[in-house]
């Protein structure tokens, strides 16, 4: 497994200096002049120039061809393309562009009150519609199953900006069951996590019950029904085992995304989370931040790559990694 | 299946919580937090820092209770006069203009902060105001505050270039910066500038300690220490910042005052008392627009904004509180505008620069009533002029003929247009800064205004903040939509400045607008002082552009603002907000926590 591990991680290398390539290639690409961008409206042309010397950005794009001819070799790599690399290698992201804050910095204060909201809601979700999924799969048909899925299906139509909106006037404002916004504590959380849970459970619930659904017409739970085992028996010691393969494709999968938090939730419940750093430095050309997003995206998607494959192998004996 | 006496005690449980939790009782912690002499507000912008270097509007709203500046505006008195703060007197010009002597006053020092010696903050020196000029100039700065004193300090453009050197001397003189000793500081102009004062009146150019910036380094600007009447207590980043009263603050007295009718409002109640009124200034960063207003009306804020969500519950047709919102104690304000909006004509397309009519067509046929009713809650007003309200003075003039919405004169003037062409115009097109759904549906109401007059103009929407004039050339567009100016001080060369010719190479006038005769009235008004034939100029020059047209208003903003009855001394100030209006409120804590025991 070892051995999978590493080939794997090697095999990763080019894919994530892809991402790489490719963030710098387009960024430059776009017809935007970052420098304008950060000075903003109104701003004179002196601005703008010092702007760009400032964050490098009158450096060539892949060589100094110029400067090596005048100072040396040496000269070749200073260029924006290997201020670029450097930096992702050494994770030296330096300043966001827009708000000037320290990337690493406003990522770490920011993983901790996301993490505070994201990871309740996640293993709540998990663990309610798996059970909820065993229930109705169990109930297949019948009056239970049938109200379910379309509560599900209402669930997932629904936005999560109207149960929060919703949730927030009335059970904090009007009822004043739980505060109306800040994060002073673990009764911040409460209201936010349970509307997370609550806009996320008709999706996932339908999800969990088709899986279920089809491990149940295998021939091993037949045969344990014609053993006499009860029927919860069947579900928790044969069923819910068996279907966690794709629970676990999507479990661990999601789990390294979770530091990234919910950008409605913190939002409209003022948790100082780290949800905001990408949709904000995406709308504010902030190559700093997206750089480093991408960069650390890109790296956990592999990470979680990974670990779902040996999730499956540790999870179904018949798996084997090669 | 339950019994009938299971599903009755299941019921009465039920009903039992309901009743429980319908019944709110006062949190403990509100109360206290009510019962302190602390203002709350909130910011809705994230802060990356709080510095003079590179303030913005959300950091300006906080940071104006901590800096001081040379001068300030009176807060009672209309119009806006500039009346000293850190000086002791208006500046001493001489020399045709090109030198201001400022005296300041000696009784000013730094809040205490661990930067200092033993953490005790040492007196305001006149170096200090040279520190802050120069880090604005630095180069390595990247200042987007520098434009404002760019190109008007001898000596100061050549060190902004030298800064960038790598081993550049921070402290190489200047030779129209200087401060003569500790109390007397000394500009010397390239040109005269008769807004230096006003300039000197804007956080930019607060006074810094050099020893802030030395012991913080970057983080300088999470670390703001000022002369102000509030200093920074705790600040908690996308979180909460609270400023408390600065014991070793000069003091200042309530005004003694303002214009007709401020004593009838009780404003003068307090005159020559020693301000700040209120201990603390507490802010929440709250983003959203919901959890804000719901703050408010559950007391927990002291003043707000009007949200557009919101604004049909609180203001009437009439622009007056409506009775739901006076019934909680609810008083509404507005402020007069220092920002005004246009749309822009570039004015290097030959099309629009040779054809007066055309220019007269688009502005008649923009419908500024159905934009405001639509996207603004009616909250506007429509324009008179290209001057902001604020800086107009007093009276209501009429809109200038070119600038009404008038379907039948758009069509006239469309035909004239036609005429003049010699032939059907071509489709013309708008570049529209801001690509969101709320700009789209702004450009589908344009598209129709212009449509109904026989005009057709097609939009391409491009980002937000792009360096417009340049965008406009290049995508051949005739049109910019979302221009606008935003008075930075109480003086319309500001915005004049914006239609000079020469300033087309600096980016300044996005319009490409040349006019020699304008021009020639700009470069007389901008090295006059506040006088008459000024203001005369002014005029002048307002009606050659309202006459030419470079740029069409369409909007002059009103800022609705409301505050709970318990906060006393609010006077709206186009240059201060509501945040930065502190140190002359008053809290009446006690009718603070009976609201809220009675909600």
């Amino acid at each position: 497994m070892l051995a999978y591990a590493v080939r794997r991680l090697l095999q990763a290398v080019p894919t994530v200096f892809g991402v790489l390539l490719l963030t710098f290639v387009l960024f430059r690409l776009l017809p935007t002049d970052i420098a304008e961008k950060l000075a903003g409206e109104g701003a004179s042309a002196q601005t703008i120039a010092d702007l760009r010397w400032a964050f490098g950005l009158d450096k060539p794009l892949f060589f100094d061809l110029d400067g090596a001819s005048r100072e040396g070799i040496a000269k070749l790599f200073d260029s924006q393309f290997f201020d670029h690399f450097q930096r992702m290698l050494t994770f030296d992201f330096g300043r966001s562009w827009s708000t000037r804050r320290d990337v690493w910095g406003s990522l770490l204060d920011g993983i901790g009150p996301s993490l505070a909201l994201t990871v309740p809601i996640f293993f709540l979700t998990l663990t309610t519609a798996i059970g909820l999924s065993l229930f109705t799969a169990s109930r297949r048909g019948s009056r239970i199953d049938s109200s379910l899925v379309i509560a599900c299906v209402i669930g997932m139509n629904v936005p999560l900006l109207s149960f929060i909106i919703i949730g927030q006037y009335v059970f904090a404002w009007r009822l004043g069951w739980f505060p109306v916004h800040g994060f002073h504590g673990p009764g911040s959380v409460i209201l936010p996590v349970l509307i997370g849970v609550t806009a996320g459970l008709g999706g996932e619930v339908r999800f969990y019950r088709t899986v279920m659904l089809e491990e149940m017409h295998q021939d091993y739970v037949r045969t344990a029904r014609a053993k006499g085992l009860s029927g919860a028996r069947v579900l928790l010691a044969h069923v819910l085992p068996n279907a966690l393969l794709p629970v676990a494709t999507r479990v661990v999968l999601a789990l390294p995304f979770l530091v990234f938090g919910s950008l409605l939730l913190e939002r409209f419940f003022g948790i100082p989370g780290a949800g905001h750093l990408m949709v904000e430095a995406v709308t504010a050309r902030d190559y700093a931040v997206v750089n480093a997003m991408t960069w650390l995206i890109a790296l956990l998607f592999v990470f979680g790559n990974l670990l779902t494959d040996l999730c499956y192998a540790w999870l179904d004996p018949r798996v084997t990694l090669k | 299946m339950l019994s009938s006496d299971l599903r009755r005690a299941l019921l009465r449980a039920l009903l039992a919580v309901c009743a429980i939790g319908c019944t709110r009782k006062v949190d403990p912690e509100r109360l206290a937090a009510a019962s302190a002499n602390t203002r709350y507000g909130v910011f809705q912008d994230r802060m990356s820092g709080i510095d003079p270097l590179d303030i913005g509007a959300a950091a300006a709203a906080v940071g104006i209770n901590v800096f001081e500046t040379l001068y300030q505006y009176h807060y009672l008195r209309r119009p806006y006069v500039l009346v000293p703060m850190l000086a002791r007197a208006l500046p001493e010009i001489s020399d045709g203009g090109l030198t201001y002597v400022i005296r300041l006053r000696d009784d000013v020092v730094f809040a205490d902060d661990p930067a200092f010696p033993g953490g005790k903050g040492r007196p305001l020196v006149a170096a200090d105001f040279v520190f802050a000029l120069k880090r604005l100039a630095d180069a390595q700065n990247a200042s987007p505050h520098w434009a404002l004193i760019n190109g008007r300090i001898a000596g100061l453009d050549a060190w902004h270039a030298a800064s960038m050197a790598p081993d550049f001397d921070f402290d190489a003189p200047v030779e129209g910066l200087i401060a003569v000793d500790a109390h007397t500081l000394r500009f010397q102009l390239v040109k005269p500038w008769p807004q230096l004062p006003h300039v000197l009146a804007m956080l930019p150019t607060a006074p810094v300690a050099r020893e802030v910036v030395q012991h913080y380094g970057d983080a300088a600007r999470l670390h703001p220490v000022g002369t102000g009447p509030y200093r920074l207590a705790s600040w908690k980043q996308d979180v909460d910042i609270t400023l408390t009263r600065n014991p070793t603050w000069r003091g200042e007295p309530y005004p003694s005052e303002g214009e007709p009718g401020d004593r009838e409002k009780g404003l003068l109640a307090d005159a020559g008392r020693p301000m700040p009124f209120i201990d603390a200034l507490h802010f929440d960063f709250v983003q959203a627009g919901q959890p804000s207003w719901l703050l408010f009306l559950d007391g927990a804020l002291d003043y707000h904004g009007t949200p557009g969500q919101n604004f049909d519950q609180i203001v009437g047709p009439d622009r007056h509180l409506t009775p739901q919102m006076t019934q909680q104690g609810i008083e509404l304000y507005l402020f007069e505008s220092s920002f005004s909006r246009f749309v822009g004509l570039n004015m290097a397309d030959p099309l629009i620069a040779g054809n007066k009519p055309l220019r007269r067509a688009i502005s008649h046929a923009l419908d500024r009533r159905e934009f405001n009713e639509v996207f603004l809650s009616g909250r506007n007003d429509q324009p008179v002029g290209l001057i902001p309200p604020a800086l107009r003075g007093a009276g209501q003039p009429k809109p200038h003929p070119n600038i009404t919405s008038d379907l039948e004169a758009a069509k006239r003037a469309l035909a004239e247009a036609v005429a003049q062409n010699g032939g059907p115009l071509p489709r013309l097109k708008m570049i529209y800064g801001g690509q969101g759904g709320v700009q789209r549906q702004v450009g589908q109401l344009l598209v129709r205004n212009f449509a109904a007059a026989g005009l057709d103009v097609t939009i391409e929407y491009v980002d937000e903040g792009v360096a417009y004039r340049r965008v406009a050339a290049e995508r051949k567009a005739q049109l910019i939509f979302g221009m606008g100016h935003h008075a930075a001080y109480p003086d319309a060369i500001d915005l004049f400045k914006r239609f000079y010719g020469p300033n087309i190479e600096t980016e300044v006038n996005v319009f490409s607008y040349r006019n020699p005769a304008f021009d020639a009235l700009y470069e007389q008004a901008a090295v006059l002082p506040d006088t008459p034939a000024r203001a005369a100029l002014y005029q002048r020059m307002e009606a050659m552009l309202l006459d030419d047209l470079p740029a069409i208003p369409y909007t002059e903003y009103n800022h609705f603002f409301v505050i709970h009855d318990w906060l006393d001394n609010c006077k709206p100030h186009a240059f201060y907000g509501p945040s930065g209006m502190a140190k002359y409120q008053r809290l009446d804590i006690a009718r603070r926590v009976a609201a809220l025991r009675a909600r």
